[in-house]
């Protein structure tokens, strides 16, 4: 009875379901501010160049290793988070770096979001055999260790961007695939799949214009979860050295590089760790709340602005009515 | 129990899953409270033995004396040490009831560990001689079973094991035959209707079955959508009812001596307790519908002693007389029990 | 019972099979070994040399058929050490087990208090915290995390160790697994908590309270509910503890098989690399299989 009616939301406009979620998003603050946090974090590093406070490629031996807040001979602005090993500001260097994080975080979430996605909804719309030979793959990959084998892969393939995202794109799919099909399946045997069968409707036509933007917010909220995930392994990734090369930089690879210095300079270690925590943290915040919004169980509950609700509440409530 | 009114915080609204309820009992009765699923019987009972979930529960008015305590205002604690021991509660679904990761044992002989600090060892065999009672053979050894290793039946016996296993003064049976087989049921109603004989209980009945409640009851509430509509000692409310619904529901109901006629069914569904209409709840589906019924909502009226029905017209219905043909009571039960599909 | 092991270990094997396949694959397919093992500068006789000695030259089935020979062999001879790969690598796996196993035992105590705390005051301010907290393991650097205790316990304070094995003694091992806890306590504790709430609202904790039960004993039986959800996903922590020790470890100097990995990748050492990998690869899947024999051992509906 739940999966019916979760499949089937109350039909909102566009702009009225925005301007809910809008409102339920103000009441919580924590994920207003992840939000904010994760569109300051976009904004910045794409618009690194006129943005940053400095060039984040200017050196300056003479003010390298500056602890945070030095004054800057050249600039009215301090160096807010100090310099690093070659005098260039470290601020301006994370949110450059903070490019290629993200860069990785979200085309690996692309690329294994895509793969996942669709081989779950031909498992799961097709079941049978196409069902079992796609959920093996899934189960034998999930029983491997994930960072383990992007290590190795990324070994054999050689470092650089693209790679790193296609190995983490062959090490995460399974992930989708398994969502996707576990809903797939339940979606398939409801009433209006029944009726675009009926009408005629094929299997391509079904999965994407009837079930897919069903699964849409649990699976948004997934690529949520799992962008902060991939961001912390191209950081292993990178740490190891198997990621970003030189002179391109991530998150990772400053703290990496940092970490020579961590007894003289330690804001080279403690700065874009930091930053990668926040943003990771963000996602995750901003994930679970989404998460809580979206589930039909739930939702009623956080829209209404009411106390948040628990599983044990609102499931008794349904049982009583 | 006075006017006792519970609310629910639901998706849709406030709902008043029960609105001015009464009831009293007295030692060693029984009463059925009757009604369709969603009419508030099994909220009124979890009501009594302090269960309701609250939030998003709310018992927003009436009192609940239970030996002259109003349960309502006592302490948690003390409440929770009349619950089980001198309330005991059964309820539907036995196999859901029972704990699947302890053996029933355990889940009997815990009631002495904690209400009466027993050993294990003794709560145990007390255990035992309570399946016993409750006609499960060889206790002994299925003591140690889990719940699953039990029939249907079994399970829910052993729910009234430990129900009854302090000697509760009150036993409230919320549907407890719902789920089970047809021959099953039956054993159990002779379970129950044997045990409280021979412990002098007062039992509340909460079931959708009608043939049950006149085999067990001897008084009868019907509640619709979280109100008593009718109110009687059980002859009085099988004998002439004096409210369309209570009608309805025994035209509903399947009779040996009818064969195959066809049986009537009360049109529409039941109503949705966030938007109840402004006047008689029932109105909607009565076929004896008046203009009035839709504008005043009915207060109960006493028609005979003790009984009594919120119905405008009342005594225009009771003056139908009995639903039933002649002798029909006496001589068959009511009709052999079928599941309306709740 | 017997029948679900049977199916359960089968399963394990075919897992196990898969990865040596996919160590061949990934170190002779999709990457040149000669590529890997040599330094770009070499010339390219020396890597013709090296090609054919080693029988990269042949077709593809005679080179797994070498592989399978090789890693009967050990899987061949470490190029940085100069001994059979495998025993290098098992000579590690203690120390990596005695990590893993102690960030384990940090781990699940803990996860037990704090979901346990938020589930039992659904939607206070300690739940919030502990939910932010929690979601904090998920979101931090493991490494950054390891170097910043260094900074504050080692460099700082000077309590504690910066890093090596000093023998297994208590000291050393605290930061390295309290550094791989976090992540779990982060995972479990959440996990813990939601498994608790549904337990919460099954039947038979209604059951109990109308038998007047009090709410340590109805405690009692939700967790041992929740235990076995619980359990299960402990397996899969202490998979993905072994699978994070290969930073921490570095960070750490501390001798198992992930700093060894590292130092091969370092070395360009393919035969050690693909050994470690193979090793690691194998424990994680014991591992599961030995929390799937625990599930089916708590579970008295499958004990059957």
């Amino acid at each position: 009875m739940a999966a019916t009616e979760g499949a089937l939301p109350k039909a909102l406009t566009f702009g009225a379901s925005l301007r809910i979620y809008g409102k339920a998003l103000w009441q919580d603050k924590i994920a207003l501010l992840a939000l904010i946090w994760l569109l300051l974090i976009m904004i910045a590093t794409i618009g690194v160049d006129y943005l940053a406070p400095f060039s984040p490629t200017d050196q300056s031996l003479r003010m390298r290793l500056s602890a945070p807040m030095t004054p800057s001979p050249t600039s009215a602005l301090p160096h807010i988070l100090g310099t690093d090993a070659l005098g260039r500001d470290l601020l301006s260097r994370i949110i450059l770096a903070g490019q290629l994080s993200l860069a990785v975080g979200f085309s690996g979430v692309i690329v294994s979001g895509l793969v996942g996605v669709c081989l779950g909804l031909l498992a799961g719309y097709y079941g049978d055999r196409t069902d079992v030979i796609i959920m093996r793959a899934v189960d034998l990959q999930i029983g491997f260790p994930f960072l383990m084998l992007a290590i190795f892969i990324l070994y054999a393939l050689g470092p650089g961007f693209w790679n790193v995202v296609l190995v983490l794109a062959i090490v995460r799919w399974p992930v989708y695939a398994r969502v996707t099909r576990g809903m797939t399946m339940s979606l398939r045997e409801q009433q209006f799949i029944e009726s675009a069968k009926v009408i005629g409707c094929g299997g391509g036509r079904i999965m994407f214009r009837h079930i897919l933007p069903n699964l849409a917010s649990p699976i948004l909220v997934l690529a949520t979860l799992e962008i902060a995930r991939l961001i912390l392994a191209e950081s292993a990734l990178s740490f190891l050295g198997l990621g970003v090369q030189p002179p391109g930089t991530s998150w990772g690879r400053m703290i990496a590089d940092g970490r020579q210095y961590i007894g003289t300079a330690w804001w080279l270690v403690v700065a874009p760790g930091f930053f990668i925590f926040l943003t990771a943290l963000s996602a995750n915040l901003l994930a679970t709340w989404a998460r809580a919004v979206t589930d039909p169980v739930h939702r009623w509950r956080v829209l209404a602005g009411a106390r948040a609700g628990t599983k044990r509440q609102t499931r008794t409530t349904r049982h009583e009515r | 129990m006075s006017n006792l009114s519970v609310e629910f915080d639901t998706q849709e609204g406030i709902v008043k899953a029960v609105d001015d309820v009464s009831v009293s009992l007295n030692r060693g009765e029984v009463l059925a409270i009757v009604g369709e699923s969603g009419s508030g019987k099994s909220v009124t009972s979890q009501a009594i033995i302090g269960t309701l979930p609250i939030p998003p529960g709310q018992i927003t008015g009436g009192q609940i004396y239970f030996d002259g305590q109003n349960l309502l205002e006592l302490a948690p604690a003390k409440r929770r040490a009349i619950a089980g021991a001198r309330i005991a509660m059964i309820s539907q679904d036995a196999q859901s009831a029972l704990d699947s990761r302890f053996t029933v044992g355990y889940q009997i002989g815990e009631m002495f560990r904690h209400h009466r600090g027993w050993s294990w060892k003794k709560s145990r065999a007390a255990a035992v001689d309570l399946l016993d009672k409750v006609r499960i053979p060889n206790a002994a050894s299925r003591v140690n079973d889990y719940p699953h290793q039990f029939s249907g039946g079994m399970q829910q016996r052993a729910v009234i094991a430990a129900a009854i296993s302090l000697e509760p003064d009150l036993l409230i049976a919320d549907e407890p035959t719902t789920a089970l087989d047809v021959t099953v049921q039956a054993e159990v109603m002779r379970l129950l209707q044997d045990l409280k004989t021979e412990l002098g209980l007062s039992m509340i009945l909460v079931t959708h079955d009608l043939a049950q409640a006149y085999e067990t009851a001897d008084r009868v509430s019907v509640m619709y959508a979280g109100r008593i509509v009718e109110h009687g000692d059980r002859d009085q409310i099988f004998g002439s009812p004096a409210h369309p619904y209570t009608r309805g529901l025994f035209a509903a109901t399947p009779r040996m001596d009818q064969g195959d006629a066809e049986l009537m069914v009360i049109p529409g569904t039941t109503p949705n307790l966030a938007a109840l209409p402004q006047g008689c709840a029932f109105a909607p589906r009565c076929s004896n519908r008046q203009d009035s019924c839709v504008r005043e909502r009915p207060q109960a009226v006493t028609i005979a002693e003790g009984h009594t029905s919120a119905c405008l017209f009342a005594s225009d219905v009771h003056a139908f007389g009995s639903p039933f043909p002649k002798g029909a009571l006496d001589s068959e039960r009511v009709g052999e029990r079928h599941d309306h599909g709740t | 019972m017997t029948w679900y092991l049977l199916s359960r270990a089968q399963q394990s094997v075919l897992v196990i099979l898969a990865a040596f396949v996919l160590v061949f694959v990934i170190g002779s397919v999709i990457g040149d070994p000669v590529d890997l093992m040599l330094p770009p500068e070499a010339s390219d006789a020396v890597r013709d040399q090296l090609r054919r000695s080693l029988g990269f030259d042949q077709p593809l089935h005679i080179q797994f058929l070498n592989f399978i020979i090789r890693v009967a062999n050990g899987f061949g001879e470490s190029i940085w050490q100069s001994t059979p790969a495998l025993p290098l690598v098992l000579s590690r796996l203690p120390a990596t087990l005695y990590l893993a196993g102690c960030a384990l035992l940090i781990a699940v105590p803990a996860s037990l208090a704090l979901g346990g705390w938020a589930a039992l005051r659904p939607s206070s301010m300690a739940d919030r915290v502990i939910n932010i907290f929690s979601l904090g393991g998920v979101s931090i650097v493991d490494f950054w995390l390891g170097l910043m205790l260094v900074l504050i316990f080692s460099v700082q304070l000077g309590w504690l160790p910066t890093g090596g094995y000093g023998g297994g003694s208590v000291a050393y091992i605290i930061l390295p697994a309290v550094t791989m806890a976090y992540r779990s306590i982060g995972r479990l504790a959440q996990f813990t908590r939601s498994a608790l709430l549904d337990e919460y609202a099954k039947p038979y904790v209604m059951t109990l309270r109308a038998k007047g039960m009090s709410e340590r004993r109805i405690f009692l039986h939700t967790i041992k509910n929740a235990a076995i959800p619980i359990v299960t996903l402990s397996g899969d922590e202490m998979a993905s503890l072994i699978n994070g020790a290969i930073v921490v470890e570095s960070v750490f100097s501390w001798p198992g098989i992930g700093s060894l990995l590292l130092q091969a990748i370092g070395q360009r050492d393919l035969f050690l690399i693909e050994a470690a990998v193979f090793v690691m690869t194998v424990i994680i899947i014991l591992v599961n299989l030995l929390i799937d024999i625990t599930y089916a051992y708590l579970d008295p509906k499958v004990r059957l």
